[in-house]
């Protein structure tokens, strides 16, 4: 091993704190990438799988009942390839020793083990057969039913026990976790006797071989007019695209967040290593002296410490790869959890691991060049006379400015000016934590906006609960059960039709239309331009803005409904935001929709203020309204719940906002590692200083204060910048979060409480990781510190 | 301890160091610098440190102003047994009762004159708040650098810093002062100059210890030491100057 190689290990080995920060430093930047992008990788791909594996159907036909003649009509389509029917229904469960009542879906298919496209796996035990139930594993986990429980449901004839004899997995679903409801699979015989009601299907899944986005829809509206031509109702159809699972678009978005925050956590893991290097280089100035004296050329040292960057790149990988990986995984299991879909064994992303490697090597060579190149060029002579304390201060007019605050105590005096001793060493610390604070308050701000934007929205349904009827009823009477049942305080109606519309590229955009009644104190909406709806029978329409913005259409302009294969035009007369998740939501007049489309043609729901709003009241009142509509003769499909709505929306944002917390500790912790690494570094720089101020008497506890002070400084400066700059930041991020994964900017919300609790954590961050310095400080002798060189 | 105390109180010494042993331990084996040493100096004295290097001059300064601990031996400056003290009492002593000059001067870069002189008065919380800046002021005065009060280190020509870091030695009126080459970095004439501020520093009863290679210098002395391989090889009395061996 040559001499220069030796001198290289052993630096390593000696400064082991100094090799420590560096390679933690370098590590942090590549365990986020590992982390973010790994994370995508190992998701895309389960996914995908996943997706696949079930066959996925490409329209789905709600409505009904449809029946096995529905079924085999669309097989005689030539592009129909497979058709699966399932029915869904709603029921009360609990299991053995429980005092109340849960809802939930029933799923039924004629046969379990012969499907042909949107395939259940049966992942544990049997499928259903007579008078049991399989349960949906999300479920199993979440509720804890197990293969082998038994579970207790309402039936008409009473509450009936009935086994778990498997565990299936259902593709789309809720998770209970997010407020989901309990999902079981049943025979169609045994799905009969629990409801009381003997339907086949609910749902027809259609899988057709000629899949293309721009034709699917003239094939689904197709299918819906010929089945509805034979009497069945077709409510609204959904298209999946076979090969992009249905949560991609919004996992997308999220990664693309985790992406942005990952490459910035490298930034910082960049400016990480130009300190250290530079440290690095200022504590061997002397030592470079010596060497250049005894013959070694510029190229020489620099290879000599470039070489040190690089084992400080290669240690970081080594720690990086596995730690992100496993964090990757870690997390992958969690959300795919959440998408219902088992992650298999552990899985290491190539791409990811290449581009880990690949910036692990490059970043700190690329990082060090500069304090490299600047640290070698000092003459022989010059390193090696260095004695005495180093000037650095007093010779530029923002030093002058500094020590003309001269009404402060001294040991404060030197703490302030010390901190802008090393001014580019002090701009790349202050860089990092800036950015750091950034991150955070990007991330609090986005949370906050979420849940402002959540409020907003449901503060626009002006309803707590809606019950869906299975069809158009009397208005009057309706709305007379409604305000007959207690604890209702207002009711109202609404109907529904789906239509579709032409967009400007030539396919059809299916919307679903709103009648809303011309005296209706509950329709709130937010109209974002244009004005609200007029009341009587007008052509009409409210159009929400991601359409709006898709389409091109303006408030003003006229559009095309057709609407059971008839077409009519509409005058936009505004755009709202919209509440509905698919974005497809249309409001029209009541009368106006009703003079368009017969009454059998169309939907109704009441909508119901109540008198204490809330999870459980609210869920109590939606039961009660849909004994007292049945107790009549009117059908219902199901309720919507105001807070149960909200709450399932916070937790979904909630969970996101969790991964991203998670990247604003990392930031927090380059931070401080950032500041730590100079204080270090400033506490090596002046241990003579130090000597000499304990030789004029400064005691322990000075020393530590002077440099805590220091790093607390840095640490409030930092604040004071990215305070104005995390305005805008989080704004843009706010509006690239919203229009990524809900498709709308959303309501700014400036975290001003975050903002100060990030001046809490930087304060604090700024002692501690000053305070190991300053008491490293303290620990050298006198002697030791002016006899250092 | 206590013998000590009484010992350097009996007989009226300022500085009083008692069988003072100085090993280090290096990597070639243990080096012993300063062997057996011991030493009285009286108040009011000019006391020149002078040997060749290696002899552990320094190392005798750094004894006394407890820079550095003996390995053996006992180390009194006035009542107070030095040896015995933890850093941080150290630190606080030394503020008070002793003023160190250094070759380089070592006054703090981001400081100005005027408060590298008032530093040592903080650190010790000497004097009242509101008169330290005057008493820098008249120190700054004494040593002919009033005027350079409110400029940063950096700006003062050498003889001038060396100015400066006598007033901030003398900055909480320590009986003692010592100071290491602390010409060694200037010309003959600001080395002439600095060296009549000692002597009327000695004047006003102070007493002080001065190592230097500069034999025009310790010519002027009360009286030197010169050491040889860690030992007082000779003690010699200049004029009216007496040994205190």
């Amino acid at each position: 091993m040559s001499v220069t190689w030796r001198k290289l290990w052993r630096d390593l080995a000696r400064n082991k704190a100094r090799t420590v920060l560096a390679v933690l430093a370098t590590a942090v930047g590549i365990f986020a990438l590992g982390l973010t992008f790994g994370l995508s990788g190992v998701m895309q791909e389960s996914m995908t799988d996943a997706h696949k594996a079930v066959i996925p159907d490409q329209i789905t036909l709600y409505g009904g009942p449809f029946d096995q003649e529905a079924v085999d009509t669309l097989l005689d389509e030539s592009n129909v390839v497979a058709v699966e029917g399932e029915r869904s229904a709603m029921i009360h469960w609990k299991l053995e020793g429980q005092q109340d009542w849960q809802n939930a879906y029933l799923y039924t298919r004629s046969d379990y083990e012969n499907q042909g496209t949107y395939l259940v796996e049966r992942i544990e035990g049997e499928w259903p057969a007579e008078n049991d139930l399989a349960v949906e594993r999300l479920a199993s986990d979440f509720f804890e039913i197990h293969n082998g429980s038994t579970v207790i449901v309402e039936t008409p004839d009473g509450e009936q026990q009935l086994p778990v004899v498997g565990v299936v997995r259902e593709h789309m679903v809720f998770p209970p976790l997010w407020g989901g409801s309990a999902i079981f699979f049943a025979s169609s015989e045994t799905a009969n006797w629990i409801t009381g009601v003997e339907i086949e299907y609910t749902k027809l899944h259609v899988r057709i071989d000629d899949y293309n986005e721009e034709t699917v829809h003239a094939s689904a509206q197709q299918m819906q007019e010929q089945i509805e031509l034979m009497g069945y109702r077709v409510g609204s159809y959904g298209i999946t695209d076979p090969e992009v699972h249905w949560q991609q678009e919004m996992i997308d978005g999220s990664f693309m967040v985790l992406a942005i925050l990952g490459v910035m956590s490298l930034g910082l893991s960049g400016f990480l290593i130009i300190n250290t290097m530079t440290a690095l280089l200022t504590q061997q100035v002397w030592q470079i002296g010596v060497m250049k004296s005894v013959g070694a050329t510029v190229g020489v040292l620099v290879r000599t410490y470039l070489m040190t960057a690089l084992i400080y790149g290669l240690l970081a990988v080594l720690i990086a790869v596995p730690l992100g990986a496993v964090g990757a995984n870690w997390l992958a299991v969690f959300m795919l959890n959440l998408l219902n879909i088992e992650h298999g064994a552990f899985h290491l992303d190539p791409g990811t691991l290449t581009l880990q490697i690949l910036i692990g090597l490059t970043v700190p060579i690329l990082a060090a060049l500069v304090p490299i190149a600047n640290g070698v060029r000092i003459s022989a002579h010059k390193a090696m006379s260095r004695h005495g304390i180093g000037n650095g201060f007093g010779e530029s007019r923002f030093d002058r400015l500094i020590a003309s605050f001269r009404r402060v105590p001294r040991p404060l005096a030197l703490s302030l000016r010390n901190t802008f001793r090393r001014k580019v060493r002090v701009s790349l610390t202050l860089i990092t934590l800036v950015l750091s604070g950034v991150m955070f308050t990007m991330i609090l701000t986005m949370d906050k906006s979420f849940g402002a934007t959540i409020d907003a929205i449901f503060d626009m349904f002006g309803n707590d609960v809606s019950v869906y009827m299975d069809r158009a009823y009397d208005p009057v009477e309706l709305i007379d059960i409604a305000e007959g049942v207690p604890d209702v305080v207002d009711a109202e109606l609404s109907s529904y039709r789906v239509a579709t519309t032409p967009l400007a590229n030539g396919q059809n955009a299916q919307v679903s239309l709103r009648g809303v009644p011309s005296d209706s104190k509950m329709f709130n909406p937010r109209i974002v331009s244009g004005r609200e709806l007029p009341s009587g029978d007008e052509h009409a329409v409210l159009i929400n803005s991601v359409f709006a913005e898709k389409s091109g259409v303006e408030a003003g302009e006229d559009i095309t409904l057709t609407i059971l294969g008839t077409e009519s035009t509409w005058r936009v007369i505004g755009v709202t935001l919209d509440v509905d998740s698919y974005q497809d939501e249309f409001f029209v007049p009541f009368d106006a929709l009703a003079s368009e489309v017969s009454e059998e043609y169309l939907t109704y729901f009441v909508q119901v203020k109540i008198r204490q709003p809330g999870v459980e009241s609210e869920k109590r009142v939606a039961e009660e309204l849909n004994d007292a509509f049945e107790a009549q003769g009117y059908g219902t499909t199901g309720y919507w719940s105001l807070s149960e709505g909200r709450q399932q929306n916070v937790n979904l944002f909630g969970t996101l906002t969790y991964i991203l917390m998670s990247m604003a500790i990392v930031a927090a912790v380059v931070g401080s590692i950032g500041l730590m690494s100079t204080m270090s570094i400033n506490v090596v720089e002046r241990l003579r200083e130090i000597g000499v101020m304990r030789s004029v008497g400064a005691s322990s506890l000075s020393i530590v204060a002077i440099f805590v002070t220091e790093g607390m400084i840095l640490g409030l400066i930092s604040w004071l910048l990215a305070v104005p700059l995390s305005i805008p930041s989080a704004k843009l991020f706010t509006d690239v979060i919203g229009q990524t994964i809900v498709g709308f900017g959303l309501d700014f919300d400036y975290a001003v409480g975050g903002v100060f609790f990030w001046l809490a954590i930087v304060l604090v961050l700024s002692a501690v990781a000053s305070l190991w310095p300053a008491l490293k400080a303290t620990r050298v002798s006198v002697r030791e510190t002016l006899a250092y060189e | 301890m206590n013998t000590g105390r009484t010992l350097a109180r009996d007989n009226g010494a300022r500085i009083n160091l008692r069988d003072v042993v100085k090993t280090y331990e290096t990597g070639a084996g243990d080096v012993t610098v300063l062997t057996d040493v011991s030493l009285k100096v009286n108040e009011g004295e000019l006391v020149g440190v002078v040997g060749p290097s290696g002899s552990g001059k320094s190392t005798l300064l750094n004894m006394i102003t407890g820079i550095d601990r003996p390995t053996a031996g006992e180390v009194f400056v006035g009542e107070q047994a030095v040896h015995g003290l933890s850093e941080n009492q150290l630190a606080r002593w030394r503020g008070k009762n002793v003023g160190v000059i250094f070759q380089f001067f070592q006054l703090l870069p981001t400081l100005t004159v005027v408060e590298n002189v008032m530093l040592p008065m903080d650190f010790c919380n000497m004097y009242p708040r509101r008169q330290r800046k005057q008493r820098a002021m008249d120190l700054l005065d004494q040593v002919n650098i009033a005027d350079q009060a409110d400029k940063l280190p950096s700006t003062l020509s050498g003889g001038q810093q060396q100015r400066a870091a006598i007033a901030r030695a003398l900055a909480n009126d320590p009986p003692v002062v010592v100071a290491d080459e602390p010409t060694g970095n200037l010309d003959r004439a600001t080395a002439n100059g600095v060296f009549g501020l000692f002597k009327q520093l000695v004047e006003r009863g102070k007493t002080l210890m001065i190592v230097t290679h500069d034999r025009s210098l310790s010519d002027q002395m009360d009286r030197v030491l010169h050491l040889l391989d860690g030992q007082i090889d000779r003690d010699q009395a200049n004029g009216n100057g007496s040994s205190g061996r």
